[in-house]
């Protein structure tokens, strides 16, 4: 799902203010992708045009999303905070080249994998798993609920280090996938792959999981 | 027999209803399918759970928004700093000064320009060739 573009619609926001438009095309139903896709549109050709300050509300929208599949790929925060960042200048650089017909997420998503992979060529240390609670918030559980969140956090620990021993390849289409929760057609447009090749390559992508798991030596819960 | 991508398809509600029910079908009858079916069906959710929980911290905004200024800034100031030198120059070489105070001015500024460049050279050199210059403190 695209995230909701809150600055662009915010008061006193020249877009929600009607401000002329060039080309104006015709109006999309409001709260629709389309419509969604229109204000990212009309944001970047500001953009383009030398008006930055319009980028602030996508980099707003989509800072979550990125800062998720940064940390899934890379596996520590500050490299992921990083890389978020380089993701959204480069993506700023080539502002001119991106096709308005074409929704941002995936064209940004393609943008932070690649700087991603700069990164974890860059350190060669390769995915640097850090302990799970530097990394994701501790949810307080009730006593009766302790002992089977006990045995979910055990799995999603193991889960989280086996993430790391598996390819940049595999661990890049589980997090697009399971994290971001991405369609295939989305995956797809991301990874610069075929539609078909997604299955698939999510089914190595979890079975290598699997595998890692049974190296650790550990029965996954 | 349901190919790998297609239990992948329809783990992840990609298939159409039809083929849905084959694969649903299939592992009534195959336990090695329902095993890889309950399996990746949990590891699914644990991800998922992962994703749910992932913090993100702060925003990155004004660390970008500076760096997509700078450039901006720094041409400016170049331009800037160029049409001042060369009027600057200008004005002098065209001015009522004697020669021999021109020639030892623009001796003097000559030789500055060169000793900077050159440091600024030699440093550039060395950060191109530090060994530790990808290590951050």
């Amino acid at each position: 799902m695209t995230p909701p573009l809150e600055g662009a619609a915010g008061e006193g926001d020249p877009l929600a203010a009607g401000m002329p438009m060039k080309d104006p095309a015709p109006a999309p139903v409001p709260g629709t992708a389309g419509a969604e896709r229109a204000v990212e549109a009309e944001l970047i050709r500001k953009c383009v045009a030398g008006q930055s300050r319009f980028y602030e509300p996508l980099v707003r929208a989509y800072e979550p999303v990125a800062q998720r599949v940064a940390l899934g790929i890379l596996g520590d925060a500050d490299g992921a905070r990083d890389a978020v960042q380089q993701a959204f200048i480069r993506a700023y650089d080539a502002l001119d080249r991106f096709d308005p017909e074409r929704s941002f997420r995936p064209w940004f998503l393609q943008i932070l994998r690649n700087q991603c992979r700069d990164e974890l060529r860059r350190r060669k240390a390769g995915f640097e798993v850090q302990r799970m609670d530097a990394v994701l918030a501790q949810r307080l559980a009730g006593d009766e609920d302790a002992a089977r969140d006990h045995r979910r956090t055990r799995a999603r620990e193991l889960l989280w280090t086996a993430l790391g021993r598996i390819s940049v390849e595999h661990r890049e289409v589980l997090v697009l996938k399971e994290i971001e929760g991405l369609s295939y057609g989305e995956i797809a447009e991301t990874a610069g792959v075929p539609e078909g090749t997604v299955a698939s390559r999510l089914f190595h992508a979890r079975r290598a999981l699997r595998e890692a798991l049974e190296e650790m030596g550990v029965e996954y819960p | 027999m349901i190919p790998h991508d297609e239990l992948m398809r329809y783990l992840d509600g990609e298939l159409p209803p039809e083929r849905a029910r084959e694969v649903e079908r299939a592992m009534e009858t195959s336990t090695e399918l329902r095993r890889d079916f309950l399996l990746y069906g949990r590891m699914k959710t644990d991800l998922q759970a992962l994703g749910e929980q992932m913090e993100t911290h702060g925003t990155v905004w004004s660390s970008v928004s500076r760096a997509i200024v700078r450039p901006v800034g720094w041409i400016l100031f170049l331009v800037g700093t160029a049409i001042w030198l060369a009027y600057g120059i200008y004005a002098y070489l065209t001015s009522a000064e004697s020669l021999v105070e021109k020639l030892v001015t623009g001796g003097i500024a000559v030789g500055l320009a060169m000793l900077l460049l050159s440091a600024l050279l030699d440093r550039l050199q060395d950060l191109r060739s530090d060994p530790y210059r990808g290590i951050q403190q």
